[in-house]
């Protein structure tokens, strides 16, 4: 069971950093390459660290981390439009 | 300990769980910590190097795979990593004048008649910029 939950907290603290990463409109290509790329690398270690069947719970939980973050930045950028002050 | 307990997976103690956990509380708390000063935009080097600090050889040095010690460690690494942010969360909306745009791009209040930045002042972390 602990090593279940572990993978779910790995998977939290990793979703929640990739909502850190700004897709901007010109750089989608890179930017998805790049989102990819540490995906895959998270999920390898998981798999390295917990075994494979624990790769499921670290993705579930990278997810809703990942749209839990972006949304709550989403949300926050919609009511605190960027300052007009000089 | 942990090492007797690296190299048999089983008798990972209760002491042994909780210690691993308060590590990877540590780690999570400071993982945010360095995510909070970092000072350009994410790059895909950052996370890959958290993903190093998280699960990099030291851990895995420490914490066998596979067994309730990883578990442990990825339990105390989220509650760290989470309880810094609730924490950042309650001070920021606490702190007269400011509000949850703090989070966007660190706005807050312009400082009063009687405040000022002081040449070379460090607060946590951040330099403060001061303008001529």
């Amino acid at each position: 069971m602990l090593p279940f939950l572990g993978a779910i907290g790995f998977g939290l603290v990793f979703g929640w950093l990739l909502g850190l990463y700004d897709i901007k409109p010109e750089r989608l290509p890179a930017a998805l390459t790049s989102l990819s790329g540490a995906s895959v690398a998270g999920v390898a270690v998981t798999a390295w660290l917990g075994g494979l069947s624990k790769t499921a719970p670290f993705s579930v939980a990278a997810l809703v981390a990942l749209y839990v973050h972006s949304q709550w930045r989403s949300e926050l950028r919609k009511r605190y439009p960027k300052s007009t002050n000089p | 300990m942990l090492q007797e307990a690296a190299q048999s997976p089983e008798l990972a103690s209760t002491i042994q769980k909780i210690g691993a956990g308060a590590f990877g509380a540590v780690v999570g708390w400071y993982v945010y910590y360095i995510n909070r000063y970092r000072k350009d935009d994410v790059q895909l080097s950052d996370i890959v190097t958290l993903i190093g600090a998280i699960g990099g050889a030291a851990v895995l040095a420490l914490f066998p795979n596979k067994t309730d010690l990883f578990g442990a460690y990825g339990i105390g690494l989220a509650a760290g990593f989470f309880m810094y942010f609730f924490i950042l969360i309650v001070l920021v909306n606490k702190a007269p004048g400011f509000n949850s745009s703090w989070f966007i791009d660190g706005r807050g209040p312009k400082l009063e008649a009687t405040q000022e930045l002081i040449q070379g002042g460090k607060g946590m972390g951040a330099t403060p910029q001061i303008e001529d």
